[in-house]
Formats: C-alpha cells, sequence, structure tokens
C-alpha cells in the first residue's frame, strides 16, 4: 500500500480494555498479575479431569456475571457468553464514553470464538445420549451458536453497527481485531467492540489430550524442557474508537491499531509448515499494513503455546522477519500465566499487547528455566520488564494453519512520525 | 464505502461453484431454480422420528471421490468434503489453469453455522462411552470450526487470507462482505468466499427442540412457504455455495468473464432478543440502503431482491416491512424472490443465494418463490409466485438476516466496465 492510500484511511485507537482470565476477572487484575508473573494454571474443577494427561488449566474463577444480569439471560447464556459480557461491560466503562450522544448505528462489535456454547450443549449430548432425546433440554443446546455472546452484547448497549463473529479457532479473536479495526478505517463505523471470549469445555480439553498435546504441568514456553500446552479459558474485548473523535473527547488512548496480517500455512490441520512461512507472511504483511519496518518493533507476544514444534516454527519465523534483530528483540509468552485461551487467546494477548505499550512494561515468559540451543531469543524470562516498547507485534497462530498478526503502536496524534 | 471514490478496487464475481439439494455444480442448480423445483424432501440420511418434522433439503448424489483423492476422503468429513468440491468447481469456473502459479496469494473466506457438528458429536461421544481414552485424536480437527475453510486451502495450495465466520443466518453474507473488505482494502486480489453447512440428525432434533421447524409450534402443514399466509416455521437445508471474488483490473488482464460486480454491501444491527427476528424491519432497511448507497444507487433503481425469507412468521413479515421503508410507495413494482423456498434454511444458505443471484444476472432472469398459495394481507409485495420470469435486470440486492437482529445486505450488478 502507498503511503497515500495509508494516509487517507481513518486512524483507529484503543481506548477500552476488559479481560476475564485466571488472573482474575478486571483488567487490573489481569496486568497485575502479569507484572507479578503469577501462574494461573491450577487443577480444573470445571468438569471431571481423571484420566487426563493432565489436570491442569487456567480456570475462570468468581465470574460472578448474576451481578450485572438478570436471571432469566443468565440461564440462557453459556459459560463464554458470561464471560464476554463481562468483559465488554468493562471495556466499555473503561472507555469512559457517554451514552447520551452515541451514534449506536455507528457502533459495531466482531467477536472471536471457539467452542463458544459447546460446553454447555456437552449436557444436552450427554442426556440426548444416555438417558433419551426427551430428557435433553432446549435451554442447554440454545447457546451453542458461536455468535451469541456478540447478540448478548449487542441487545444490553444496544449496538446498531455492523456485527460478527469469527471462528478461526486460535487466531479468531487476533482476526476479529482486524477486520473491526478496518471497519472503522474505511468508515464503516465510529466504534467496534472486539476481541474474543472461549470458555474451558471437555470436548477441547479432551481433543488436546488425544493430540498429546497437552504438558502434565503447567506449560512452559520456549523452555527446552516444554512438553505442550496448558488450556486456559477468558474473554477480552478491547473498545476501538477513530482517533480523532478519542482526541476531541480526550480520551485516555492505550495504544494504536496500527495493522493487521492474515495467512495460512495450507500445510497441515495441526501442525504448523517446518519453516514457519505462514507465519512470516503474516506478521510481515501486519507491518505492511501497519507501514512499518521490522526494525521499529520494540516487543512481540508470542503465540508461544509451549508445544515444542510452535515455539521452535515460531522462533525460526521470528528470526527471519526481525533477521539479526530477533536476538535483542524481546519475545514472551503470556500463555504461561493464563494458558492457551483458544478463542480468546488473540483477544487477551491483544490487551496484554496495549498494556505492555500503556506502560512500558513486558510481560515475562514464566516458568522458563532451561534453555532450548534452537529458540534462542529474549522471552522475558520469569520477570516482567521495564522498557521503551513503541511498536509491539501480537502473533496469534491456529488449527488449520489459520496465522494472523496484529501491530499494536503508541499513540501520537502527528501523522507524519512514523515511530521510529 | 461510497461509490464516488474514483480509484477505489472494484470486486466481481469470476467463477461459481455449488453443491445443494438443487444439484451438483451451476447447471443442475440453475435448471432447478428455473424450474421452480423444491430440494425439500423426505429426510434420507438420518432418522428424523425423534421430531414431528421430517422433510430436509438434502444434498443427494454427492461423491466427496470426485473432488478428493481416496485417502483425504476417509480424513475429511462431510461439511469439510462439500467445501473442498463446491470451491473446486468454483475455481474451475473461473477457468483457472491447475497449475495456476498464483495460489499462494488466493485467500478462502468462508461461512458456517455449525461447521463440523457431526464430527464434533462422534468425538464426543466417544468420550461418553469410553472416557478420555475414547477421543479420537483423528475425528478432533474435524471438530474446530475453520476446518472446512482450512482444508479448502490446504487443498488447492491456497495460503492468502484465511477465515471463518460464523453469524447464524447470514453467516454466508458476512463471508462474502468480509472477502470484499479484504480485496477493496488492497489485501487481497483473489479470494474465494462462500459458505458451507450440513444437516444432521442432532441439528435437526435441536432445531424441533428449540420450536422453529414446521409445523412445531404452529400447527398446519409441513411445508416452506416463505410470504405465505400458512407459514409456520421452517425446514432445514444444507450444502455449499462457493464463488471466486477478485478485484476488477486482476479479473480484466487474464481475460476472466465476469458474472457480477459486487457493487455494494452494508451491515447492520438491530438489538432484539437474541432468538427472535427484529420485528419492524429498521435494521434490514438501513442495511439495504447502505448497500445501495455504497453501490452508488437509488431505492428506487433496484431491479430485483433475492430475500432472505425462510417460511418463519417473523422474518417474512419484517423484511416485507424493511422492503416497504426502502421503498414507500414503489414498493409493489419490485420483483422479490425467497429461494429458501426451494433450499429450505440454513446457517450458510447466503452462500448459495449469492451464487443464484450471479446466475439471475448472467440469465436475466428472475428464479419463483415457490409453494406460494394463500396471500398474506401483511405481506403483499410481488414475491414472483411459483413461476420464474425473465426480466432486464442490471442489479440485484441480496438480504441476509438473522435472530438476534443482524443483517447484512449485497448489491451484485452488471458489469459496467
Amino acid at each position: 500500500m502507498s503511503d497515500n492510500a495509508r494516509g487517507a484511511r481513518r486512524r483507529v485507537v484503543i481506548t477500552g480494555i476488559g479481560v476475564v482470565s485466571a488472573l482474575g476477572n478486571t483488567t487490573a487484575a489481569f496486568w497485575k498479575g502479569i507484572l507479578q508473573g503469577r501462574c494461573g494454571i491450577e487443577r480444573l474443577t470445571l468438569f471431571e479431569v481423571s484420566g487426563y494427561r493432565s489436570q491442569l488449566g487456567a480456570q475462570v474463577r468468581d465470574l460472578e456475571a448474576g451481578r450485572y444480569l438478570p436471571a432469566k439471560s443468565l440461564r440462557r447464556m453459556s459459560r463464554c457468553d458470561q464471560m464476554g459480557f463481562v468483559a465488554a461491560r468493562e471495556a466499555l466503562q473503561d472507555s469512559g464514553i457517554s451514552w447520551e450522544r452515541m451514534d449506536r448505528e455507528r457502533f459495531g462489535i466482531i467477536v472471536g470464538g471457539g467452542a463458544g456454547g459447546i460446553g454447555t450443549a456437552e449436557s444436552f449430548y450427554e442426556d440426548y445420549y444416555r438417558k433419551g432425546a426427551s430428557f435433553a433440554h432446549p435451554l442447554q443446546v440454545f447457546p451453542t451458536p458461536p455468535n451469541m455472546v456478540t447478540d448478548w452484547i449487542c441487545l444490553e448497549y444496544g449496538l446498531r453497527g455492523p456485527r460478527s463473529t469469527v471462528v478461526t479457532a486460535c487466531s479468531s479473536s487476533a482476526t476479529s481485531i482486524g477486520y473491526a479495526a478496518d471497519l472503522i478505517r474505511y468508515g464503516q463505523a465510529d466504534f467496534m467492540l472486539a476481541g474474543g471470549s472461549d470458555a474451558m469445555c471437555q470436548l477441547t480439553f479432551a481433543g488436546f489430550n488425544s493430540l498429546r498435546a497437552l504438558d502434565e504441568g503447567p506449560c512452559r514456553p520456549f523452555d527446552a524442557q516444554r512438553k505442550g500446552i496448558s488450556l486456559g479459558e477468558g474473554a477480552a474485548l478491547l473498545v476501538l474508537e477513530e482517533a480523532e473523535h478519542a482526541l476531541a473527547r480526550k480520551a485516555r488512548i492505550y495504544g494504536e491499531f496500527a495493522g493487521y496480517g492474515i495467512s495460512c500455512d495450507a500445510h497441515h490441520m495441526t501442525a504448523p509448515d517446518s519453516k514457519g512461512e505462514g507465519a512470516v507472511r503474516a506478521m510481515a504483511s501486519a507491518l505492511a499494513d501497519a507501514g512499518l519496518s521490522p526494525e521499529a518493533v520494540d516487543y512481540v507476544n508470542a503465540h508461544g503455546t509451549g508445544t515444542q514444534y510452535n515455539d521452535l516454527v515460531e522462533t525460526l519465523a521470528i528470526k527471519t522477519v526481525f533477521g539479526e534483530r530477533a536476538y535483542h528483540l524481546p519475545v514472551s509468552s503470556t500463555k504461561s500465566m493464563v494458558g492457551h485461551c483458544l478463542g480468546a487467546a488473540g483477544g487477551i494477548e491483544a490487551a496484554a499487547t496495549a498494556l505492555a505499550i500503556h506502560y512500558q512494561t513486558a510481560p515475562p515468559t514464566i516458568h522458563y528455566e532451561h534453555r532450548d540451543p534452537q529458540c534462542d531469543l529474549d522471552y522475558v524470562p520469569n520477570q516482567s520488564r521495564r522498557q521503551k516498547i513503541k511498536v509491539a507485534l501480537s502473533n496469534s497462530f491456529a488449527f488449520g494453519g489459520n496465522n494472523t498478526a496484529l501491530v499494536i503502536r503508541e499513540f501520537r496524534p502527528s501523522l507524519t512520525d512514523k515511530g521510529e | 464505502m461510497a461509490a464516488s471514490e474514483p480509484n477505489q478496487r472494484r470486486v466481481v464475481i469470476t467463477g461459481l461453484g455449488i453443491i445443494s439439494s438443487l444439484g451438483l455444480g451451476k447447471e443442475a442448480f440453475w435448471e432447478s431454480l428455473r424450474q421452480g423445483r423444491s430440494g425439500l424432501q423426505e429426510i434420507s440420511h438420518f432418522d428424523p422420528s425423534l421430531t414431528g418434522s421430517r422433510l430436509g433439503g438434502e444434498v443427494r448424489g454427492f461423491e466427496p471421490k470426485d473432488f478428493l483423492a481416496a485417502a483425504k476422503v476417509r480424513r475429511l468429513d462431510r461439511v469439510s468434503q462439500m467445501a473442498v468440491a463446491a470451491a473446486r468447481l468454483a475455481f474451475e469456473d473461473a477457468h483457472f489453469r491447475c497449475s495456476f502459479d498464483g495460489a499462494g496469494e488466493v485467500g478462502v473466506i468462508l461461512g458456517s453455522g455449525f461447521s463440523g457438528l457431526v464430527s464434533t458429536e462422534a468425538f464426543f461421544r466417544g468420550l461418553l462411552d469410553m472416557g478420555p481414552s475414547g477421543a479420537n485424536p483423528m475425528l478432533f480437527p474435524n471438530t474446530v470450526p475453520n476446518a472446512p475453510a482450512s482444508q479448502v486451502a490446504i487443498e488447492m495450495g491456497f495460503k492468502g487470507p484465511n477465515a471463518t465466520l460464523s453469524h447464524k443466518e447470514v453467516s454466508g453474507e458476512n463471508a462474502i462482505v468480509f472477502a470484499c473488505d479484504l480485496i477493496r482494502h488492497g489485501k487481497a486480489d483473489l479470494l474465494l468466499g462462500g459458505a458451507v453447512d450440513e444437516l444432521s440428525q442432532i441439528l435437526h432434533f435441536s432445531y424441533w427442540k428449540m420450536g422453529a421447524l414446521s409445523p412445531h409450534r404452529r400447527g398446519g402443514e409441513e411445508i416452506c412457504c416463505p410470504f405465505d399466509l400458512r407459514r409456520n416455521g421452517i425446514i432445514l437445508g444444507e450444502g455449499a455455495g462457493v464463488v471466486v471474488l477478485e478485484e476488477l483490473s486482476h479479473a480484466l488482464s487474464r481475460g476472466a468473464s465476469i458474472y457480477a460486480e459486487v457493487a455494494g454491501w452494508g451491515m447492520s444491527g438491530s438489538p432484539c432478543r437474541v432468538s427472535d427476528y427484529e420485528e419492524e424491519g429498521e435494521g434490514l432497511a438501513r442495511a439495504m440502503g447502505l448497500a445501495l448507497k455504497a453501490g452508488g444507487l437509488k431505492a428506487g433503481e433496484v431491479q430485483s431482491i433475492n430475500a432472505c425469507a425462510n417460511s418463519s412468521p417473523g422474518l417474512d413479515l419484517m423484511e416485507s416491512r424493511a422492503i416497504k421503508r426502502i421503498r414507500g410507495e414503489e414498493s409493489s413494482g419490485i420483483p422479490v424472490s425467497a429461494i429458501k423456498s426451494m433450499l429450505g434454511e440454513f446457517n450458510s444458505c447466503g452462500g448459495l443465494r449469492i451464487v443464484a443471484s450471479a446466475l439471475s444476472l448472467a440469465h436475466q432472469w428472475i428464479p419463483p418463490t415457490i409453494h406460494y398459495q394463500v396471500a398474506d394481507p401483511a405481506c403483499d409485495l410481488d414475491w414472483i409466485p411459483n413461476v420464474g420470469r425473465s426480466g432486464d435486470l442490471e442489479n440485484v440486492l441480496i438480504n441476509g438476516s438473522s435472530n438476534g437482529g443482524s443483517h447484512i445486505s449485497i448489491l451484485l450488478r452488471r458489469v459496467q466496465v
């Protein structure tokens, strides 16, 4: 894209953040946990976990969505819907927007999801098989479609703008943020809620277990002894806002959404291609969309799942994109603290990335003990680090070879400032 | 988004692929639409007797081996097989050679309401029966909702942008407009856009339990008759519809034949109960208005509407109201056809309906709304009852609306280069 074309589009800033995760159910708790390098991965209590390779997961606790929702709605919402709702509520409050003068036709929402309400539907299936079809209760299958969380939020806040739900597995919510930002950039909306929500369920737990992808202990991204992922759950929604509008109302701006890139490995459903070409193309096109060179990047929030293969391939891909600079670039995996939240992962990591810029602090990769000679970058081991972060990249790679990268940068009102 | 931007990149449709209850491939599909033939028959793929509903729009005669190597036929579930088949048909229809060297740039954007629900059910059944050791690692990859789009990419070597959208009855429309956005904004030159869904026993049973199927709650005959006074719920269908979306100069430079331009599109929401359709038609009318504005058209210039009406009492009335909102007094002058009368309703139906509208422009002929007998005084427009008609068509507006209040309209027009 030419500088002219880039200049013609509107700029998008992040003015609100809401996070629900195993580190707590507010953005403040999430960031505090990250600064402390606290691990949210514990024994799961959501369902019976004996017989699995791992009994651990990063479970959301004490959600208490009933504080904000009438019982009638609560009964019809899945765990995923409730987490998304709580995160959206916080993001909107955090943004400080005034609803009185809001043109809700210009306020849209795109949420990324994964298994969504399947966790709730599991009891429907179970009754259907074990007790017979007539025992299966419709309220339990009602929340299955992944768009339910999106629609519940629209209903509560009266949003009338563009609406969509992305289900591209572990890259869903990164893609939803890119799509939502484009709708603002090109004039289809002025505000968007974007991010994702995904709940832990037996289906995904058993699935990753069957693929032998779960680590028995808490996951150890980039560590030489890493054995797999720890599943997590949660939600993160960002308020994206057209920059002039945010400036005019003197909003607190966490950072600017600068660009995104999407690619596909077209290689294998469950394994990345060995050279990480798809990941390279996603990162490179995100930087191109942002009009930034790799030299401008100060921090990478890695996909960093903790599997042998992902962390190796991602390291390779980062070296390909950044060259020599890769060795001086902090790269960390917040999954070491909040687990792999699948459909919500990209949203939670975008929130972490925006907060990293806002607080000028790189989140750590915890449980890092043993250096892997092939994973030889600076993974910000075990302790968060205060440092200059003007531009950051967040990676999300998914089953099916779907790759999305986001670029978020410190906001400077002047258009001519390139941030280098 | 306004049409007044002179240097805006334009998106055209250059290939059509379809696997449907009305036939496999665009010729069979179009012939059925022309004849006003219903694809809704007694369900044969599973036993529907758990419910009081027995009709479905099933894809019949589909042989995955015609589109996939034997080893792949075993690995991909039926919903992914249908997606790959429709994608191959679309790409062939666009006359790309097999050795097309730009494959690495092509992307795939699909919509699906429930993707691999059948695989999910089978996987979960194994888990319930035998515990963790009964969870089959071969099935698990098919349970992720983006499996069909990823399998298309893997089969065809397409490494460009890839995404899957799932938003109930507008999943297909949503995929098409996201793909068009990506092309218009310069993120791709060539994308497959479309949607796929499979009809299964658990889905059929769940819809019945929720009270959505004809004739469950309201009694009467089991029938799909959009806009007809007798309408009493939906009949489920299935299938895959995929179109090749291409940036105009890209298509022209390779001498492609062009079915239509995607001239404008609009998305809107109207907050309403998550299980109900919007009532007043304000939101859908707004989506239609946005699509027309983006395409530089006045409401009076729309020549045909491909309706989203699905034979449920609420949606059809709401769409009728929405059309009147934008057309006012002139509403009765515009032909509106609801081809869900032939295909049934399913969350990816938009992927098949865009194929129908592209063919409608190519053949200058408008398909009918079948099973239309008893007029509803509240829905009193020209529904092209039972017999299609030829017309001098420059454009067609495709409507999509889902319960929960999401609306998407897409304007197709013949190409004026």
